[in-house]
């Protein structure tokens, strides 16, 4: 049984390979559960629900178990009314069941300040910027990796300056892009565009270099010749590949997008996290941070699903 | 096994030189058609940071019109660089090599090429495959056409497949079936059956010779397999490595048409002999990487528990 479980990478079917995708989710889930809601578990802290003599306890304060135990045993010195409390986690980490409900109220109830963005508007403009750091990478990014990868001459011009400029963080350039683009939208998009465009020509240069030389050849025998090439082989011969390193550099785009959108004047979902954070709402945060996961990960899995359709002759698409 | 085919030869007392009279016509005959490829003082040096290497030196010989030459050698003789450049995927470095009187400069779609690995494009059906050389030279009805060469390599019904859903040898077809649609002046074929399983290549083979007696194309046929060479060739050309240079041109006494029952002849055997001495005349010297393994095997198992 055991040397069923750890046997190869091939052999898990269709529905076993659900069942642990499900379960990779709930183990940590558990974990959190057992935190939560086992009163021995951690639960490092106390939450008054009677304050008895204790003039500075309040219903519903948390406060650290060993100075509950202090002022318990000071009021029994003193024969004053015993204070009570129930074990408790600190603030910031709330449990499951108020993360959900954080989650839910954050869609459907109006933001505690007048003029704040609701949470879905917010979450919107991060896509947007998203989307179009990720475009303007693209429309550069991808026919220069192609060209590097099928001319050797573009790629010894190019790859060398890239290899160094992508070691450049692009936070760095946060203060430059604020002098250039001006403090709102622009320079968030500039910071997506800077982390991600460097290693998405030399990616994609590499992918093109992998393609099969034959497959050139061959065309080339059956008269295919200059910029026919590229389109009518490289390009159809690479795709699938290179829809696989836009998925990848897709989700490099998203973890660029908290600290491009601090850069300037904080916006988007960063910003409805912070402003949450300020007013201790954890739950409130930890559902923003949830919904970024989500909204990634459904976004490649879909991708994911949509490669397979439209790459019917790629089985390497199967596997992810 | 050397003395077993000298004996043979004793026996029946036939040489590889010695043709009937039907064959000894046929070659007339062949030598009457027009040259296709003339090949001269064909020369290919590799610069590499090893040092040079001399894939090709000197090489002559010419093909005539729908005559079928198989190109013999052990590996590294140059028989690759050889198709290439006839193909004009390679430039060589010395001699010159025409076809049709017009020396070869680049690729053109009057050389068709199958490759040993699989060369098909993966994201084109089978169809699509044998349509692009049309397409790119954009030439008549390139669908018709297609269908019309799939069905000659009997494969019509697949037309709607993607490759990678045919086997080694069914792939292999549509590969001809896309060079020949363009129809080019010369077939190139590098070891095209090289992967395939023994039974698969044995009728490749045949369906090979059935389409080249049904269509007007001459083959360059590259291989490193006695048998193969004999059976579909009229002339054999015998490379040796280091450099790569001619050998000899053996004309192939077996009678036409060929069959596998042919295989036991005593033409075809003293062919084989000839070129068995030709290609191996003395052990090859193992490569260094191979030198340096040498194993040393240790009892693993009980000393009475034995297999043989
Ligand atoms: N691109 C290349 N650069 C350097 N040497 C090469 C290259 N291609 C082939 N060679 C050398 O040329 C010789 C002939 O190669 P090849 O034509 O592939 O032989 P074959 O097809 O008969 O096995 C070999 O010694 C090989 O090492
Ligand atoms: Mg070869």
């Amino acid at each position: 049984m055991i040397s069923n479980w750890f046997g190869g990478r091939m052999d898990f079917d269709a529905r076993k390979r659900t069942l642990f995708a499900i379960g990779s989710f709930l183990l940590p889930l558990l974990v959190w559960c057992l935190v939560s809601y086992v009163p021995f578990i951690w639960h490092p802290k106390i939450e008054v629900t009677v304050p008895g003599g204790v003039d500075y306890f309040q219903v519903g304060m948390l406060v650290d178990k060993a100075q509950f135990e202090e002022e318990t045993a000071y009021t029994r010195e003193q024969k004053l009314a015993l204070p009570a409390g129930i074990p408790a986690n600190p603030i910031y980490l709330p449990a499951p069941h108020e993360v959900a409900q954080a989650f839910y109220t954050g869609f459907t109830k109006a933001p505690e300040q007048k003029d704040a963005p609701w949470l879905h508007e917010s979450l919107w403009h991060s896509i947007q910027i998203i989307l179009w750091g990720f475009l303007i990478s693209s429309l550069i990014g991808v026919p220069l990796g192609i060209l590097a990868g099928t001319y050797a001459s573009v790629g010894r011009l190019s790859e060398p300056f890239i290899e160094f400029f992508r070691y450049l963080p692009a936070p760095a350039f946060g203060a430059l892009a604020v002098a250039v683009l001006g403090i709102y939208d622009g320079p968030k998009i500039a910071i997506i565009v800077i982390g991600t465009l460097f290693q998405q020509v030399l990616i994609i240069a590499n992918t093109t270099r992998k393609l099969e030389a034959t497959l050139i050849e061959a065309a080339r025998t059956l008269g295919t010749r200059g910029a026919s090439l590229v389109t009518k082989v490289v390009l159809p011969g690479i795709l699938p590949d290179l829809y696989r390193d836009q998925r990848i550099l897709l989700g490099w785009a998203w973890t660029y997008l908290i600290v491009a959108e601090l850069i300037g004047t904080s916006s988007g979902i960063t910003w409805y996290i912070t402003q949450q954070a300020r007013y201790q709402h954890f739950d409130t945060v930890y559902a923003a941070i949830m919904i970024i996961g989500i909204i990634g990960f459904g976004t490649d899995l879909i991708l994911a699903r949509l490669g397979r359709r439209l790459f019917p002759w790629d089985r390497a698409q199967d596997r992810r | 096994m050397n003395q077993e085919i000298t004996q043979a030869i004793n026996r029946d007392g036939i040489g590889y030189l010695d043709q009937s009279e039907a064959v000894k016509a046929r070659f007339e005959s062949i030598r009457q058609r027009e040259v296709i490829l003339e090949v001269r003082d064909l020369g290919k040096r590799f610069r590499s940071p090893q040092g040079e290497v001399d894939a090709l030196r000197g090489i002559n010989f010419s093909v005539h019109r729908r005559e079928f030459i198989c190109v013999i050698g052990p590996s590294g003789c140059g028989k690759s660089t050889l198709a290439r450049i006839i193909a004009g995927l390679d430039h060589h470095t010395s001699g010159e090599a025409l076809l049709d009187g017009k020396p070869i400069t680049g690729p053109g779609q009057d050389r068709g090429m199958v490759f040993q690995g699989y060369s098909l494009f993966p994201w084109l059906t089978v169809k699509k495959n044998v349509m692009f050389g049309p397409l790119m030279n954009r030439r008549g009805d390139a669908e018709s056409d297609a269908l019309l060469w799939l069905e000659l390599v009997g494969l019509e019904k697949f037309a709607d497949a993607y490759p990678h859903q045919l086997s080694g040898g069914m792939r292999q077809r549509v590969a001809i079936a896309r060079a020949l649609v363009n129809q080019p002046r010369i077939l190139l074929m590098d070891e095209p059956f090289g992967a395939l399983d023994a039974q698969t290549r044995a009728k490749m083979q045949s369906h090979l010779i059935d389409i080249w007696r049904n269509v007007d194309v001459t083959v360059l046929f590259i291989t490193h397999d006695l048998d193969e060479a004999i059976y579909l060739a009229d002339r054999i050309l015998v490379l040796k490595a280091h450099p790569g240079e001619v050998q000899e041109i053996i004309e192939v006494p077996v009678p036409r048409p060929r069959s596998p029952a042919q295989f036991d002849s005593p033409e075809f055997r003293a062919t084989k002999a000839r070129l068995a001495e030709l290609i191996h005349p003395e052990p090859e010297p193992m490569p260094e990487d191979e030198q340096a393994v040498k194993p040393h095997l240790i009892r693993f198992t009980n000393v009475a528990d034995n297999v043989e």
